[in-house]
C-alpha cells in the first residue's frame, strides 16, 4: 500500500540512518509530498539557520499517489530552507524518480547534517546506504546519471546535482533524466552544501492498489477525458511553448528585463519551429500529455524546451533565435541551474549594463548587450562555474544587488529574493497578486490563476471556483480587473498544494485548462488507489493546512506583509507594447492593497499576513511544531 | 480471430504507463518488475522501445519447456502458460530471444504476456498509439498504411513543386 | 470526469477549429487549412497554425502591423 511507504532519515554528519513509518494521523492531516515535506521542514529546522549549513534539512519526497493509477503520478518534491530567499524552499519535478523511490519502499527522505567528502545515497528495496561519490564530483547532470546507471544498472533512477550545485550557485537545480529539473528555490545548492551529489533509487516492491479494477476504470476515464481536451492536444504537440502564442502575441511577457512587455517580430522563436528539430515527444511516468520534445541541436541531444526557455533565452535577453533557446535549455540543465532564475539574472545584468551600473570592468569585457546570443550562452557557463561576473550573479537577486550596489535592486523583478517568471503582470492583477504572495517567492506555480487569461464566461468561472468551497463575491471575465481575483489566487493555491501532496503533475489539474482535475478527482483517486477516505472538502482542508504551515515557516523567518509586495516598477512604469487592451497599464497601489487585504481575510490571516489563533485552531495547526515524526 | 500487439516505437513516449497497468491488472499492485511489458530506454539518446512477448508461432519457450506447460493457443494467437504444469525451471527465460519471459520473485513464478485474454490493458492505456491490438491478417496493412501516408506526404510535395 | 449531456458534447465538438481572438476575445471558426484569419469582430489579423486537421491555434500577430 502507498500508506505503508516510509520516511528515511540520513544523518550525513554521523552516517546514521533511521527508517520510520509515517503515522496515519499525519497522512490524514498532510497527505504526503509537498504537504508532509512542509510539516517535516517546520518541525526539523530552527529559525535563522544558515540554509547552506549543516542545520538545514533537505527533504526529497514522492506524493501519496506516486506510482499509482492517477494520471501522471510522477512528481518528485524537494524541500529545504531556500539558500536563495531564506523562505521555504520548495521545488517539484517530473520524471521517474518518485515512482522508483516508492517502489523502493520510501515516500520521504530527510538528509541532515553535512558529509565531509562527496557521497551519494543508495535507496533500494527498504534499505538506505551512504556511498562514496568522489568519482562523480564535477560531472554534469547527465554524465553523473550515465555513470551511475553504468555502475548500478540502467533501471536505476537518479536525482542529482550538477557543477552549479557543487559550486553553491544559489539557484542550482536538481535533475532526473535529461530534462526533469527541480530548479526553483536553489535546492541543488543545499545538496551541494551537504556534499550529496546524487540520490539513487531502485525498487521492486509492490505498491498495492486498494481497488485495482475500479482504479483502472476510473483512471482510464479521466485519462480519456484529458487526452480529448484541446489543451492536451496542443500541449502534446508543442509543449508549454504554446503559451507564448498567447502571451507574447498579446503583450504579457517581460522583455529586456522589464522595459517592455513584448518581443517584437518574434516569429523566429514561435513554438511551431520545434518541428524542424524534434524527433518525437517524451512523457514523464504515466503521463499521456507528453509535453517535451526530443531534439538535437548542434549534434547534442536534449529534451524540452519549455516556455521558460523561450523567456530566458528569448524575450528576456532580447534574443530572437530558436537555436539559442534550444542551446540555452541544454546548458542550464546540463550544468544544473534553475532556468528561470538564470534568465532573469542575465536580463537584469544586461539592463544594469545598459544603464552603466555594470561596466566592462565588472563584466571582464563581456558585452552584456541585448540580443547577443553568444554572450548569453557564455554567461550561463560563468554563472554555473562562478567565473567573472557569474560569481556575483550566482548569488541571486538580493545578495548580488548588495554587492553591485548603486540602486541595482530596484531594477530586479523579484519577490522575497526570487526572480519572477518571464511574464509581465502589469495588465493582470490576479496574476500579480499570485506572484506577490507566493510562499517560495515570485512564482507562477504556487497560485497562478492562468485560466484568467482565457476570458472565460462568468458561469464557467463560478463553476470552477465555487467548488468545494463557495466564494461570497463575484467574478469577472476581464483579466484586467481586480474583482474576485483574491479568491481565484487562493483557490489555485489550494489546487496546486493538493496536487503537489499527491504527487500528480499540475498540467493534469485546473491550471492551464478549466476542464481538468479538481478536488473531487483527487478525492476519488485517493479512494481507489490507497483507501484513504477524504472528501473533496477534506482535501481542500489538507491543502489549506499545508499552505498555512508554509506561511508559518516564512513568518518564523521574519517575512510579513511587506514581503508580499512587488517592485515599484509594476506601479510606476506603464506597459509600452502589445495590443491596445494591455498598453499603458500599471498596477494601482490602492487597489492592489485592497486585494491583499481581501486575500488575507479570506485566509483568516491578520492584516500583516499572520494566521490568527482562531484560524490555526480551525485548521489544526495550533500545536505546531508537534514533532509527531 | 487472431490478433497481435503491434509496437510502433516512433510513437512511444517512454511513460511506462503500460508497465504499471500490466502489473495492476494481473497482480493488483503497481510494480513494473512484475509486469510482462517493459520499456527499454537509452536516456542519453532519447530512444525507447517497448518490449513484450512476441507470441512466436514457433516459440523457443514452448520448444524448451520440459513439462509442456507452454503451448500455442491458435484461437487467440498467443503462447499460453499453464501454471499447474509449470515447475519454475526458467528454461523459457533463458530461451526467449526477446526477454518476453520474466521472473516474478514476489509470487515466485515465471510470467509472460497473456494479452489479458483478448483485451490488453497496455494497449488500452497507450494513448499515443505506440501499442495497437490488431487483426493478425491486417497487421501488414497497418504498416503499409503508415508507410504510405509518409510517402503520400512526400509525393504531394513533389507534385506541388 | 463530469458526465456530459449530448448537447454539451455537440457544443464541445462545434468548438473544434475555433480560435479566440486575443484582442477582443471573440471565438471564431477558422476555415480548414487557413494560415491566417481576420477577426470578424474587431478586424485584427492573426496567423494560425494547425495542431491537427481539426484543431487550430493562434500562431502570432502580423508583426508588421504590431506598433512598437
Amino acid at each position: 500500500m502507498s500508506l505503508n511507504r516510509k520516511l528515511g532519515i540520513v544523518d550525513l554528519s554521523t552516517g546514521e540512518i533511521e527508517i520510520k513509518p509515517i503515522p496515519i494521523e499525519l497522512r490524514k492531516k498532510f497527505i504526503g509530498g509537498r504537504g508532509l515535506d512542509m510539516y517535516l521542514l517546520y518541525n526539523h529546522t530552527e529559525p535563522g539557520i544558515d540554509a547552506l549549513g549543516p542545520d538545514n534539512v533537505a527533504l526529497i519526497s514522492a506524493g501519496l499517489l506516486s506510482a499509482t493509477l492517477s494520471s501522471a503520478s510522477a512528481r518528485t518534491h524537494v524541500a529545504a530552507k531556500s539558500p536563495l530567499t531564506g523562505a521555504v524552499g520548495s521545488t517539484n519535478m517530473g520524471g521517474f524518480f518518485a515512482p522508483e523511490m516508492t517502489w523502493a519502499g520510501f515516500h520521504h527522505l530527510m538528509l541532515k547534517g553535512q558529509a565531509e567528502e562527496p557521497v551519494y545515497i543508495w535507496v533500494n528495496d527498504g534499505k538506505i546506504e551512504i556511498r562514496d561519490a568522489s568519482h562523480l564530483w564535477g560531472l554534469s547532470t547527465r554524465d553523473t546519471q550515465n555513470t551511475l546507471q553504468q555502475e548500478l544498472g540502467t533501471e536505476v533512477q537518479v536525482l542529482c546535482i550538477g557543477p552549479a550545485g557543487e559550486n553553491l550557485v544559489r539557484y542550482a537545480n536538481v535533475m532526473n533524466g535529461i530534462k526533469n529539473a527541480g530548479g526553483r528555490s536553489g535546492l541543488g545548492a543545499v545538496l551541494g552544501s551537504k556534499k550529496v551529489k546524487a540520490v539513487v533509487a531502485r525498487g521492486t516492491m509492490d505498491v498495492e492498489i486498494r481497488y485495482p479494477e475500479e482504479a483502472l476504470e476510473y483512471d482510464y476515464e479521466v485519462m480519456k477525458h484529458i487526452s480529448g481536451t484541446k489543451f492536451a492536444q496542443i500541449m502534446g504537440k508543442y509543449g508549454t511553448m504554446f503559451i507564448q502564442s498567447v502571451t507574447n502575441s498579446t503583450g504579457l511577457v517581460r522583455t529586456q528585463n522589464f522595459q517592455y512587455n513584448q518581443l517584437l517580430d518574434a516569429e523566429p522563436i514561435e513554438c511551431e519551429h520545434i518541428e524542424d528539430y524534434t524527433f518525437g515527444t517524451v512523457g514523464c511516468f504515466g503521463c499521456i500529455i507528453h509535453c517535451r520534445h526530443r531534439y538535437i541541436v548542434d549534434g547534442i541531444y536534449d529534451e524540452g524546451p519549455e516556455y521558460t526557455a523561450q523567456g530566458a533565452f528569448g524575450w528576456e535577453v532580447g534574443c530572437n533565435n530558436f537555436e539559442t533557446v534550444l542551446m540555452g535549455n541544454h546548458l542550464v540543465n546540463h550544468w544544473g541551474l534553475d532556468i528561470l532564475e538564470t534568465g532573469s539574472m542575465m536580463a537584469w545584468a544586461m539592463e544594469l549594463y545598459e544603464k552603466g551600473i555594470l561596466t566592462d570592468e565588472d563584466t571582464g569585457g563581456l558585452k552584456l548587450e541585448w540580443g547577443n546570443d553568444e554572450v548569453v550562452l557564455e554567461l550561463i557557463r560563468q554563472i554555473a562555474f562562478r567565473e567573472g561576473i557569474g560569481d556575483i550573479l550566482a548569488e541571486g537577486p538580493k545578495r548580488a544587488a548588495a554587492r553591485i550596489g548603486k540602486d541595482s535592486l530596484k531594477y530586479n523583478i523579484q519577490v522575497k529574493g526570487m526572480s519572477n517568471l518571464h511574464s509581465d503582470e502589469r495588465p493582470t492583477p490576479a496574476l500579480a497578486l499570485g506572484i506577490a504572495t507566493g510562499t517560495r517567492g515570485s512564482d507562477h506555480l504556487r497560485s497562478r490563476p492562468a485560466i484568467d487569461l482565457y476570458h472565460l464566461p462568468v458561469p464557467v468561472l463560478e463553476k470552477v471556483y465555487n467548488n468545494p468551497v463557495e466564494y461570497k463575491g463575484t467574478f469577472t471575465s476581464d483579466y484586467r480587473d481586480y474583482e474576485g481575483k483574491p479568491w481565484q489566487v487562493l483557490w489555485q493555491e489550494m489546487m496546486y498544494m493538493a496536487i503537489d501532496c499527491v504527487g500528480v503533475c499540475k498540467y493534469h489539474c485546473t491550471f492551464l485548462s478549466p476542464n481538468l482535475m479538481k478536488f473531487e478527482h483527487i478525492s476519488k483517486f485517493l479512494h481507489y488507489n490507497t483507501g484513504l477516505e477524504l472528501s473533496p472538502r477534506e482535501v481542500w482542508e489538507v491543502a489549506e493546512r499545508c499552505y498555512n504551515i508554509e506561511r508559518m515557516f516564512n513568518i518564523r523567518e521574519g517575512f510579513s506583509r511587506k514581503d508580499d509586495w512587488l517592485s515599484d516598477r509594476y506601479f510606476d512604469e506603464p506597459t509600452k507594447r502589445g495590443l491596445e487592451i494591455v498598453r499603458g497599464r500599471t498596477l494601482d497601489r490602492d487597489k492592489f492593497n485592497g486585494m491583499l487585504d481581501e486575500y488575507y481575510e479570506l485566509h483568516g490571516w491578520d492584516e500583516s499576513g499572520v494566521p490568527t489563533q482562531e484560524t490555526l485552531e480551525r485548521i489544526g495547526l495550533d500545536q505546531e511544531p508537534s514533532h509527531l515524526l | 480471430m487472431q490478433k497481435v500487439i503491434l509496437v510502433d516505437q516512433d510513437k512511444c513516449t517512454g511513460c511506462r504507463l503500460c508497465e504499471m497497468v500490466c502489473s495492476v491488472k494481473h497482480e493488483g499492485v503497481s510494480n513494473p518488475s512484475r509486469a510482462s511489458i517493459n520499456i527499454i530506454k537509452w536516456f542519453m539518446e532519447g530512444y525507447h522501445m517497448p518490449m513484450i512477448c512476441q507470441q512466436c508461432m514457433d516459440a523457443p519457450c514452448v520448444a524448451v519447456c520440459p513439462k509442456n506447460a507452454l503451448s500455442r493457443d491458435e484461437e487467440l494467437g498467443r503462447v499460453t502458460l499453464d501454471y499447474d504444469l509449470c515447475i519454475g525451471c526458467k528454461m523459457c527465460v533463458t530461451a526467449c530471444p526477446f526477454g518476453g519471459m520474466g521472473i516474478d520473485t514476489m509470487a515466485n513464478k515465471v510470467i509472460k504476456c497473456d494479452m489479458c485474454d483478448g483485451d490488453p490493458q497496455c494497449v488500452r492505456f497507450c494513448f499515443p498509439g505506440a501499442l495497437e491490438f490488431v487483426d493478425a491478417n491486417a497487421a501488414n496493412l497497418r504498416k503499409k498504411r503508415e508507410a504510405a501516408s509518409k510517402l503520400a506526404e512526400l509525393m504531394s510535395k513533389v507534385v506541388a513543386a | 470526469m463530469v458526465k456530459k449531456s449530448v448537447s454539451d458534447k455537440q457544443k464541445a465538438s462545434n468548438r473544434i477549429g475555433e480560435v479566440r481572438c486575443l484582442n477582443c476575445f471573440h471565438r471564431y471558426k477558422v476555415p480548414p487549412k487557413a494560415d491566417k484569419f481576420v477577426c470578424p469582430e474587431c478586424g485584427w489579423e492573426w496567423r494560425v497554425s494547425w495542431v491537427n486537421p481539426k484543431l487550430a491555434k493562434v500562431r502570432g500577430p502580423m508583426w508588421d502591423k504590431m506598433k512598437s
